[in-house]
């Protein structure tokens, strides 16, 4: 993949460099998204890992579902996130949340 | 064991908590004027209206079975009380279930691109779960 230099880059606001990587790949942000998804559930199941006897991978997938949607909706905000790859990560992330809920034992 | 209850609680919990990231989504776009809201995507905003409708009926519904429930007079059966209001109860809540899964299973299938024989297995799965757990209902009442 042959990307366009940097000194094409017009935009020199925060938003337009962090936009810039959209232009050469558009599904971008998605991989980026899909690795905070990643590092913020290993965090959570560590972390429960080191206070519970059982942790839970589900619920911590489920939590970080949550908070990588957010975060994509404020990525959606500044013109990083397309709405195309936002629906995406929505909707994935709604199928482990929706696990996640189904799991629950009350 | 299969529990209706438990199944019904959960499906009206993961739509609630669906229509209300929908909602946040929608109107945080809004107030800040995003240029593409992603509820202009039709299937997006067939989903959400979808999930109003499901979830707002559900009041009316449940008032329409409690008063049925009401009005019914209990009659002794063979070691048990038989009630028959019972029976439309779960036939109405079964079909909530049913059509909150539809609702949600559609993004996934639209989006995704999810193969139709997954959609069927859980389709299957959660179908047979709702049978085996009403048939316990009206033979146990709970």
């Amino acid at each position: 993949m042959v990307c366009a230099g940097l000194e094409t880059l017009t935009d020199n606001t925060i938003t337009g460099i962090l936009a810039f990587p959209t232009s050469c790949y558009y599904q971008f942000y998605a991989i980026i998204m899909g690795a905070f998804f990643i590092v913020l559930s290993m965090i959570l199941y560590n972390r429960d890992k080191d206070k519970f006897i059982k942790s839970d991978m589900i619920s911590a997938m489920g939590v970080s579902a949550i908070a990588t949607i957010f975060v994509s909706l404020i990525g959606t905000l500044l013109n990083i996130i397309q709405p195309d790859v936002f629906i995406e990560i929505f909707v994935i992330g709604m199928i482990f949340i929706v696990i996640w809920m189904l799991k629950t034992k009350k | 064991m299969a529990k209706f209850y438990d199944l019904f609680i959960n499906f009206m919990l993961i739509g609630l908590i669906i229509l209300s990231m929908f909602a946040f989504g929608i109107f945080f776009q809004q107030d800040n004027s995003v240029e593409e809201p992603f509820i202009d995507n039709s299937l997006m905003n067939e989903t959400y209206s979808q999930l109003q409708t499901d979830l707002g009926g559900l009041r009316d519904q449940s008032q329409a079975q409690k008063t049925l429930f009401e009005s019914e007079n209990p009659t002794s059966g063979f070691g048990t009380i038989l009630l028959f209001s019972i029976v439309s109860t779960g036939k109405v809540f079964n079909s909530m279930i049913i059509g909150t899964f539809n609702t949600l299973i559609k993004l996934p299938v639209v989006i995704l691109g999810l193969d139709p024989v997954i959609i069927s297995v859980l389709s299957t799965m959660l179908i047979l779960t709702i049978i085996i757990g009403l048939w316990i209902v009206y033979k146990l009442g709970g």
